[in-house]
């Protein structure tokens, strides 16, 4: 039955990045059914996310849709991590044009920049530490000259 | 759990943290559609939108101790209510002035959150991880932008040691303790500000001095949270305007 549930969130897509869910973003916590009750525990990403209210709704939405008659989305504390992130959502994001977030001690202690999404060349410059959303940054190649997003390793 | 008598000086000390974020992502705000370059722009919208993420999980810490509704708290108190330190209601002044401000901001919360992320009290520490994630970006980002003007042009250069001129004697207010801190600190709850103090003073000055500026002494320290400049009221009559035009509406 739970399984059930965990598909069903599977449904619910980032607004500010549609080709991930928040389940292979590492969002969702745990999920528990009793009955006809379903209680989901998640942890936003960024705290002044502005999508998280949309989110809620969604996740909502979806559970209902799954079969659920009452549904109880607990928002935590728990620090997020990129490090929470699947492989296979890193990957959609680097098809998607963003450049997935590198491992913490790679970004944070080595300082390193992520390589082009597009042509793979490590020869990039950050334009911008601040992006679009407040999970991205905005770099540009320089091999291929494409102008890139970037995921925040946090 | 919480021990009671330590409630009422943990929900001043957040409404202070809340305070001091609410009303320096207003003054970032400023900038929005007006920055000097379209980076700058989005930047700074950035800036201020965490900023309110980060003042929105200190004020449910203190729904969870007092039942206050943050939303309340933020569209409805009057200025003499309001906490924040004055260093962060300042008008916005120019580029340098608001990047100085920034720099010096950013350096004290991360040395902060940094302590308080060790919080005996779990719900605090685990908002302080959250918020330290994020201030490392903004950290990063003002202090390059104080070294690009420190060490730009004669013009800039000037602008900023003016900057810092006004805005250094404020930075001390952060550090004062609240009346109920004492206690807070003995049980581990928040980390002793005073103590922060001096190292913040060394890492400020010498990012300062590398820059090409000169951190000036004394100036005026203002002596309680409760101080506020004449320059909070338009601020606050802005930022409420609509909430209080309208307080019945679900959401601004």
């Amino acid at each position: 039955m739970v399984e059930r549930y965990w598909e069903a969130l599977k449904g619910v897509r980032d607004p500010e990045i549609p080709v991930l869910n928040i389940v292979e973003m590492g969002m969702v916590l745990g999920v528990e059914a009793e009955g006809e009750k379903v209680r989901v525990r998640f942890r936003p990403t960024f705290s002044g996310c502005p999508a998280l209210r949309l989110i809620r709704e969604e996740m909502e939405k979806a559970l209902r849709g799954a079969g659920a008659k009452e549904v109880e989305v607990v928002e935590t504390r728990v620090p997020w991590s990129t490090g929470a992130m699947a492989a296979e959502a890193k990957e959609k994001l680097r098809a998607y044009g963003i450049a997935p977030p590198l491992p913490l001690p790679m970004a944070e202690v080595a300082q390193e920049d992520p390589p082009c999404p597009r042509c793979g060349s490590g020869q990039v410059v950050l334009k911008n530490a601040f992006g679009a959303t407040l999970c991205k940054m905005l770099y540009q190649c320089q091999a291929c000259g494409e102008v890139f997003e970037a995921f925040k390793a946090v | 759990m919480l021990e009671a008598y330590l409630k009422d000086a943990l929900v001043a000390r957040l409404t202070a943290w809340a305070d001091d974020e609410v009303v320096l992502a207003q003054r970032l705000s400023e900038w929005v559609g007006h920055a000097p370059i379209l980076e700058e722009d989005i930047a700074i919208a950035n800036l201020a939108q965490d900023e309110l993420g980060h003042a929105k999980l200190w004020l449910e810490l203190r729904q969870e101790l007092d039942g206050s509704d943050p939303d309340r708290l933020v569209y409805f108190r009057d200025p003499l209510e309001f906490q924040n330190a004055i260093l962060v209601e300042l008008p916005k002044g120019d580029w340098a002035f608001t990047m100085v401000r920034q720099y010096l901001f950013d350096a004290y919360e991360n040395l902060r959150l940094k302590e308080a992320a060790k919080s005996a009290y779990p719900p605090l520490a685990e908002a302080a991880s959250c918020i330290l994630k994020e201030e490392r970006f903004h950290l990063k980002h003002s202090s390059l932008w104080v070294e690009r003007l420190g060490q730009g042009t004669e013009e800039s250069h000037r602008r900023t040691q003016e900057a810092l001129e006004t805005l250094f004697p404020y930075v001390h207010q952060l550090f004062q303790p609240l009346p109920g801190d004492e206690a807070l600190v003995e049980a581990g709850v928040v980390p002793d500000l005073k103590a922060l103090e001096a190292p913040y003073l060394e890492e400020v000055t010498a990012h300062l001095v590398r820059s090409g500026l000169r951190p000036p002494e004394g100036g005026y320290v203002p002596k309680s949270r409760r101080e506020h400049t004449e320059y909070l009221w338009s601020l606050l009559a802005e930022m409420q305007s609509v909430a209080r035009w309208d307080p019945e509406a679900k959401a601004w």
